[in-house]
């Protein structure tokens, strides 16, 4: 993209960095720091990781909810146009009823890292219980077969991650905003770091 | 190191003498900077052995519900996820117990303590509390043993000048005014 490069969030950063520290020497708020005794010093530790543990634990804890190990995607592509767009976050559900077709699942290709939402065009089920199906992204023309390991015409239930049961305009773009540019990421989760260590609570 | 860390930390703290001044607007730097330094008064000037069972016990607390968030962080990078749910489950339910038992400790046991020390085997507990869009500061002193109790409530104008400094010698005299009345039953 022209015109911006990989340092420019870290200047701003900088810069925002360099008025927080005038702005806390103007108040002295080092002073109220530096007078701190060891135990608030510890709390303050302690604060910050119970801060980052409760995100966790919500976020593993949605895991448990949804049984589901991926809950919340973001959409990389325009390939379930009109349904979902690019940026658009999902909620998924991995419960185990069946899946049936016109369902929007969200599904890994063996040996691919990136999972893919796209619709169920076709499910076939045996006796026995096992299933597999057929996906077609709403925006292509072709089903998803070319996408599929070699050989590998049917999707298994294992290869589901979940189904989509929700979704959230627009909000996903921050999150592919933050995967292009990591140093974005480093610099906003820096200075939330150095917020929460910084201020004293009652 | 050791010698290293010790000069580290020596130069990172404040001078003494060095006036308190704080963001007056702000309640809790506020409170905190007249609760350290009621505090700092009553263990140099009366030499009250400060006791550390409440920040302790609030630290203790704090420290267990972090254990379990991380032993589910590790249990989960160790074996991903269908094979750790449960470990998962009872985890976050864990610590979101601890935390709400944390809430629940603070309403009703901390209620606010600053400062808790022991005085001629006699315990006193010291608690503040500034409502949230107001400058009355309550303070309570309280000697759990023989139930002797003051609280009352000041302006925080009574301690702080225009600036945000805080006036040692108010604080001073607002800790001998506290000294004087929950002792002055036990000199008697």
């Amino acid at each position: 993209s022209s015109g911006i490069n990989a340092e420019w969030p870290l200047r701003p950063g900088f810069a925002g960095c360099a008025w927080l520290f005038s702005f806390g020497n103007s108040v002295d708020m080092f002073d109220e720091l530096r007078r701190m005794d060891k135990r608030q010093v510890i709390y303050q530790f302690l604060n910050f990781a119970m801060i980052v543990s409760s995100a966790l634990m919500l976020w593993k804890g949605l895991f448990v909810v949804t049984h589901c190990e991926s809950p919340i995607v973001v959409v990389l592509s325009g390939s379930m146009q009109p349904a979902y767009y690019r940026g658009d976050l999902l909620f998924l559900t991995n419960q185990p009823e069946p899946v049936r077709v016109g369902d929007v699942v969200v599904f890994r290709i063996r040996g691919r890292n990136i999972p893919i939402v796209h619709r169920v065009l076709k499910v076939h089920e045996k006796d026995d219980g096992y299933v597999k199906f057929l996906t077609k992204g709403d925006n292509n023309n072709i089903d998803d077969r070319g996408l599929y390991v070699d050989g590998q015409l049917w999707l298994e239930r294992g290869d589901i991650i979940g189904r989509v049961k929700g979704y959230l305009p627009y909000v996903g773009m921050m999150t592919i905003l933050m995967n292009d540019k990591p140093n974005l990421k480093y610099a906003l989760l820096g200075l939330l770091a150095l917020f929460v260590l910084i201020k004293r609570e009652q | 190191v050791v010698t290293m860390v010790k000069k580290i930390v020596e130069k990172w703290m404040v001078d003494e003498s060095k006036p308190v001044v704080v963001e007056k607007y702000d309640k809790v730097a506020v409170k905190n900077g007249i609760d350290d330094l009621l505090r700092k008064t009553f263990t140099t000037k009366y030499n009250i052995d400060e006791t550390f069972r409440t920040r302790d016990t609030r630290l203790a607390i704090c420290s267990i519900a972090c254990v379990f968030s991380a032993y589910a962080c590790l249990y989960d990078f160790l074996y991903p996820f269908p094979d750790s749910k449960i470990v998962l489950g009872i985890c976050s339910l864990s610590y979101f117990s601890i935390t709400g038992l944390l809430y629940v400790w603070e309403w009703f046991v901390e209620k606010g303590t600053f400062f808790e020390g022991e005085l001629n085997g006699g315990k006193i507990k010291v608690s503040s509390f500034i409502p949230r869009y107001s400058g009355e500061y309550t303070i309570t002193g309280e000697c759990p043993e023989s139930s002797e109790s003051v609280s009352y409530t000041k302006c925080i104008s009574t301690w702080l000048d225009e600036t945000g400094k805080i006036l040692p010698d108010k604080i001073e005299k607002e800790a001998d005014n506290l000294y004087s009345k929950l002792f002055k039953a036990k000199a008697q």
